[in-house]
């Protein structure tokens, strides 16, 4: 690619970024329209996270009288600001793994219950709990889980008779703060910091010199294997495919507390589509097209509304569905599709398309 | 030599011009470096499966194109050899002259059986072990092979489990410890794990000469997989853990153990352990015994680890890094899934890596110092 295609490419891609707007991406570059919707991905997390904050300040700034409706208006927050990551929940590089944001945004999955017993032991014996201590804690508790707990998890709240009223809040706070100081670094690494401009050059540098590129390797390792925790931890762990007992278990589920575990799953899936068949900017299947393999991206497409058509069907909570005999084969359906979805991925997509996996991490010994 | 079987980047002459097409010039420069060479399985951005030898200029000596992809690779300096053993479900064991890069022979495992990627050279050189599964009932087993003109197949013992992964030989030359990951899997199923609720890893001593346990040890968590050693001068064994259980899961991942005691799990921060995604692969010793790097391809990273405090020291950020060797000059050398070939070494400040150039190969998971 030459020096003024580059420049322009890096030109209009700061500029769609800086104005926040949607900007017609560059034709014929996946990797670019990837970059503007994984940093409008940050962006979105980090305004649902900002809002989150404000909201839980809200809530503890009400009257006992009104309480319940402004913890009602938090939970609705919560639950978007989980959906908003869970769309972005699939970008397992660049600045979501330095110092460990992804895991203080979520820590999942918990089969041990850790986070109760990391809160319990937390908030028993820290008298005074500042907005900025959660930081010092471990990053168990400092994420949209823990605040799920607090929030959602009757429970919890029943067992810990020290969690009064003032204790809950300064908890909710604290996680809140946390919250929206990682999603806002994340949006601005990705935005004001220059990552998504350094990893496009880095990847042209590359490309240029002859050597292997990255960064598509990277974007279709991170989809797939987000496909495949979707199939393995949020189907097969509430199914019991993950336990040497095969019992479904519907703790085992994401968002049990909340009973929003499908639409998690749904906003995976969505994200996913997304990639391949975005209505503004160029896409995977656009690609699989352009690399003459129109018949397989048929294929694909097909298939992923097939997976969305079955995960929008499914219409209880999945901690409950895997309760019933009915329930367990319908999601089971789904762990199915999404499996031959991932192994259309893995097998045909990355090979027709000539793109690097990671190597030793993806596929090492 | 058998010249169509080889692709000749930096060979007969002729390849630096090859291999600074293949680099660029820049790079070049920047393997000037003095040391000794490396053997390595590799691919090529085609996906297409190779042995090859660096040579200790920096420069790639050869490329030799096998059918399946290899895992670790071993030395037999006696007859001027090295054996590349290939991964699982792989029943190939190439070996190659170790100067020229031509392939000799392509050793096949007996029916029912393939390897698992990794060996050792007895003492004398006239014994070759390789870690092998007997996958009709899942039992795990050193295979012993005469090293001759060809190798060939003398004898075999249990690694008293399943899955045995890397294995090595200790100091006394007659004690194989044996890394038995307690993956069951079978060729028909690829590579898919058929036991993981039941799996059970140990880390095993055996007579090489009698074929007898010596000793065995657990790990504490059932879903840890032991999979990778090294040995130090102190006969201290150093190995790493690949979890199969959840991400977030607290387990340790890299042990030290000596002989008749309890396996010491080494003591790592909380914000590391989830970085290293619950993945190690080569845990080499330095020449000292004092330190132990751990490559976490996953995790992209590189970690140093104290052994005599029995803990994580430090860790430098390295994509994809899987392959590393222990030099006898203290330091480590590093290869990636990207083509990075890197040097680490400790300072003052920690662990220090400097980047030694870029490969267009994709380099596999173990290195081998010739």
């Amino acid at each position: 690619m030459n020096y003024h295609r580059r420049l322009s490419m890096v030109c209009c891609l700061m500029a769609c970024l800086s104005a926040c707007s949607p900007s017609p991406a560059p034709e014929n570059n996946w990797l670019h329209a990837m970059a503007y919707r994984i940093t409008q991905g940050y962006a979105d997390l980090n305004r649902q996270s900002a809002e989150l904050a404000t909201e839980s300040q809200a809530f503890c700034d009400s009257n006992p009288e009104n309480s319940a409706e402004r913890l009602s208006k938090v939970r609705l927050k919560w639950l978007s600001t989980m959906g908003a990551w869970q769309k972005i929940q699939w970008v397992q590089f660049g600045p979501v793994t330095h110092n460990n944001a992804g895991w203080s945004i979520q820590f999942w999955p918990d089969k041990k219950n850790l986070l109760a017993r990391k809160m319990t032991q937390y908030g028993k014996n820290t008298q005074e709990i500042a907005a900025d201590s959660i930081a010092g804690a471990s990053v168990v508790i400092q994420g949209i889980s823990a605040m799920e707990l607090l929030l959602f998890d009757g429970d919890f709240a029943a067992q810990n008779a020290w969690m009064d009223f003032k204790k809950q809040c300064q908890l909710q706070l604290a996680v809140a703060r946390h919250l929206q100081q990682t999603t806002q670094k994340l949006a601005m690494a990705w935005e004001e910091g220059g990552y998504a401009e350094q990893w496009l050059t880095h990847n042209n540098e590359l490309e240029e010199q002859g050597q292997l590129v990255e960064a598509e390797g990277e974007i279709f390792d991170a989809l797939l294997g987000q496909m495949e925790r979707v199939k393995m931890d949020k189907l097969g762990g509430p199914l019991g495919y993950k336990n040497r007992n095969k019992v479904a278990n519907g703790y085992f589920s994401e968002s049990w507390r909340s009973q929003s575990s499908l639409n998690n799953i749904r906003a995976n899936i969505d994200a996913f589509a997304q990639a391949l068949n975005d209505p503004d900017y160029y896409d995977l299947s656009q690609k699989l097209i352009d690399a003459g393999h129109t018949d397989l991206a048929n294929q694909l497409l097909e298939l992923t509304v097939t997976v969305q058509n079955s995960a929008d069907s499914l219409t209880q909570p999945l901690s409950q569905m895997v309760n019933s005999e009915e329930g367990k084969i319908e999601v089971d359906k789904l762990y199915q599709q999404v499996g031959d979805l991932n192994s259309l991925l893995k097998n045909q997509v990355a090979p027709a398309l000539g793109i690097v996996l990671g190597f030793n991490s993806n596929d090492g010994d | 030599m058998q010249r169509r079987h080889l692709i000749r980047y930096g060979f007969y002459g002729l390849g630096w011009l090859s291999l600074e097409s293949l680099m660029g010039c820049e790079q070049r420069g920047a393997l000037s470096f003095s040391g000794p060479s490396l053997l390595s399985g590799c691919d090529d951005r085609k996906g297409n499966h190779y042995i090859s030898r660096f040579s200790s200029a920096g420069g790639l000596q050869y490329m030799v194109p096998v059918p399946q992809r290899v895992h670790d690779s071993t030395v037999i300096p006696r007859v001027n050899k090295a054996v590349f053993v290939a991964r699982r479900p792989g029943n190939h064991t190439y070996v190659i002259d170790l100067e020229s890069g031509e392939l000799i022979q392509t050793l096949e495992s007996q029916s029912g059986r393939h390897f698992y990627g990794h060996g050792f050279v007895s003492a004398s050189q006239e014994y070759l072990f390789l870690a092998e599964n007997h996958y009709q009932d899942g039992k795990g087993l050193i295979g012993v092979y005469r090293v001759d003109e060809k190798l060939e197949k003398v004898s075999e013992f249990s690694s008293y489990g399943v899955g045995p992964h890397q294995i090595l030989l200790l100091s006394d030359q007659k004690t194989a410890v044996v890394a038995n990951g307690g993956l069951h899997t079978h060729p028909a199923q690829g590579r898919d794990i058929l036991n993981l609720n039941t799996m059970a890893s140990n880390l095993a001593y055996i007579d090489i000469n009698s074929g007898q346990l010596l000793e065995s040890w657990r790990p504490p968590n059932q879903k840890m997989s032991i999979r990778h050693l090294s040995v130090g001068s102190d006969d201290r064994v150093v190995c790493g853990v690949q979890h199969q259980g959840d991400l977030g899961e607290s387990v340790p991942l890299v042990g030290s153990h000596y002989r008749g005691q309890e396996i010491n799990w080494l003591r790592c921060p909380e914000s590391i352990r989830l970085q290293m995604r619950q993945y190690t692969a080569s845990v080499p010793v330095n020449s000292t015994a004092s330190h132990a790097l751990v490559s976490c391809p996953r995790g992209n990273l590189i970690t140093l680890w104290d052994l005599h405090q029995q803990r994580y020291r430090h860790s430098v950020p390295c994509k994809d890094a899987a392959g590393l060797v222990a030099c006898p000059q203290g330091h480590w050398l590093a290869s990636g899934g990207f083509g990075d070939f890197i040097k680490l070494s400790i300072e003052s400040e920690g662990l220090v890596k400097q980047s030694l150039g870029k490969f267009p190969v994709r380099w596999d998971n173990h290195a081998c110092l010739v």
